[in-house]
């Protein structure tokens, strides 16, 4: 409890004036035989709504490393035009300052359904807050179909991670 | 004279390369394993669906500002002028070359050679896979013959498990060692004798292809388009690589094989090659490929041999379907001093199908305790089907 406390505290001093830097979201999909498909984007970014964190990812940015199979994800997974952001909404908690890690409830939306996540976290303190967190969906709960192409199948699974700094307040 | 074949063997192998096709620097784009694209699950040969779109959408260039287009009809086989059903799958290739070599002070010697002319098929229903093909050759003489210059590089079937991650498999295989690229004059290729050209060995295999692991290991009974059961090597081989990065694979290949009288050398012959390699991207248009193989020969009546076979290459891609290539190799055998060369590259995948590539070889090559100079001009043209 003392880890997640901390890292929510964290996020809280943050949050008094949200501002987050370095950013990167990275999904990690696993295809039959082999086959993983890495996406990233640097946009990111968190608002303070009353007592609770809300991060938010523009999914149209997310970039696999091929231009097909982008669109394949934006447009026939994703559906990006219309659920164009994934938001992971944090609830907030007590202070505390300490480097720490551990795991927190979060309530992830994404296609345009929310569903309660466990989310995996770590936290250092280096001029503000190192942040890590780490969670695993599954793209059947959001409504979303795991894409075939051409044979090679992705699992629903997904494997999600966010690296960035929060400024000290 | 036990030093002659080894002379010609190598003269013969600068002089006839015969490269098929398997892109190991396809790890820029994510691919660590190779049996989303080729039905061989360590690389080369017939491909799959999914791998004849690629070979649209990533290895050609594409001409309509558009990268993020379906790869079209035209990269199925044939260009799409036959069909076949799901479960059969087509494929072959043609690779031509122009080639000027010039050894030591010798003259400059000019040469067209179709390197290889082979039709392919696959099969893929349920967990059976199979896998053959048949082809000419201007050479005689090839390890891969069955008649003449008819030559059959493979021909395996077997059984998938799983969603086709584990493979079990019998018959003419390319030998799992190493990198698998094109350049099967490569010191490391030649010395291990583990190219995709003509190398290949009758045997078992058992390969498994994951995100983290990618494996082969194959029982070596010998090469039955040999004539003499003598020459024929019988051992094992195999490869574990990891990639515990998108972009990074590191990995271990060993390969021990006993002839009673070896093909080449004319004595019996335990060959020993131990090795490690690695395959990185450090960003997309850039790939580098790396391989060190200990090799030991221990001929009958005479010392073993022991040496090292290296290279290294890097390949630049700056505009998608044009590869920019440079490449370095050693070869140390038996403290005789070391061989050495420098391969400056360029290809382009210019249409569905089409690829062009020059290479230029300058290599500097000790055998006995002489020390040869060769360079080696070559235009090639490859087109499959």
């Amino acid at each position: 409890m003392q880890g997640r406390a901390a890292w929510l505290a964290a996020l809280v001093v943050a949050a008094a004036q949200p501002k987050i830097s370095r950013p990167e979201v990275v999904f990690t999909a696993h295809g039959s035989l082999g086959m993983r498909v890495e996406g990233k984007t640097p946009q990111l970014s968190v608002t303070r709504n009353g007592d609770v964190l809300e991060f938010a990812v523009q999914l149209a940015t997310l970039q696999t490393g091929i231009e097909l199979r982008d669109r394949h994800m934006r447009d026939e997974v994703l559906e990006v035009q219309r659920f164009p952001v994934a938001t992971l909404r944090v609830p907030n908690a007590p202070l505390a300052t300490a480097s720490t890690s551990g795991t927190t409830r979060a309530e992830l939306t994404v296609h345009g359904q929310t569903h309660p996540m466990e989310v995996s976290f770590q936290v250092a303190q280096r001029g503000g807050y190192d942040v890590t967190a780490t969670f695993r969906m599954d793209l059947r709960d959001y409504g979303m179909t795991a894409p075939v192409y051409l044979g090679v199948k992705v699992k629903p699974e997904v494997d999600v991670s966010a690296d960035f700094h929060l400024d000290a307040p | 004279m036990r030093l002659a074949p080894v002379i010609l063997w190598t003269a013969l192998a600068v002089l006839l390369p015969r490269p098929a096709r398997a892109y190991a620097w396809m790890i820029r784009h994510g691919y660590t394993t190779c049996a989303t694209c080729h039905v061989d699950p360590s690389g080369a040969g017939v491909l799959t669906p999914y791998g004849r779109a690629q070979g649209e959408i990533l290895l050609q260039s594409r001409f309509s500002g558009k990268p993020e287009e379906e790869a079209s009809p035209a990269a199925n086989f044939l260009w799409n002028a036959v069909r076949t059903p799901d479960w059969l799958l087509g494929g072959g290739e043609v690779r031509y070359m122009g080639l000027r070599t010039k050894i030591g002070d010798g003259p400059t010697a000019g040469d067209l050679i179709l390197m290889q002319g082979d039709a392919a098929a696959a099969v893929q229903v349920s967990g059976f896979r199979a896998s053959a093909s048949l082809g000419y050759v201007t050479s005689t003489g090839s390890p891969a013959a069955v008649a003449g210059q008819i030559v059959s590089r493979e021909h395996w079937a077997g059984w998938a498990f799983g969603e086709g991650e584990l493979l079990v498999r019998a018959g003419r295989i390319n030998v799992p060692f190493g990198i698998r690229n094109i350049e099967h004059t490569q010191f490391v290729r030649q010395t291990t004798r583990t190219d995709i050209n003509d190398t290949q060995q009758h045997g078992v295999a058992v390969s498994y292809s994951s995100e983290l692991i990618r494996a082969e290991v194959m029982g070596i009974a010998g090469n039955f388009q040999i004539q003499k059961d003598v020459n024929r090597e019988r051992g094992y081989s195999g490869y574990v690589e990891l990639a515990p990065l998108t972009r990074f694979a590191v990995g271990v290949s060993s390969l021990v094989t006993h002839a009673a009288q070896d093909l080449f050398l004319r004595v019996a012959n335990t060959r020993q090659a131990h090795g490690v390699f690695a395959r990185a991207s450090p960003w997309r248009q850039l790939a580098l490929l790396g391989e060190a193989d200990y090799v030991i020969q221990s001929l009958s009546g005479a010392p073993s041999q022991n040496g090292l076979a290296s290279m290294v290459q890097a390949d630049y891609e700056p505009w998608q379907g044009v590869h920019l290539i440079a490449t370095g190799e050693t070869l140390d055998v038996a403290g005789a001093g070391i061989s050495y060369g420098g391969w400056l590259s360029a290809a382009w995948f210019f249409a569905p199908h089409l690829d062009i590539r020059a290479d230029f070889v300058n290599r500097s090559e000790v055998v006995g305790a002489n020390r040869y100079g060769v360079l080696a001009y070559m235009a090639q043209g490859h087109l499959y089907f």
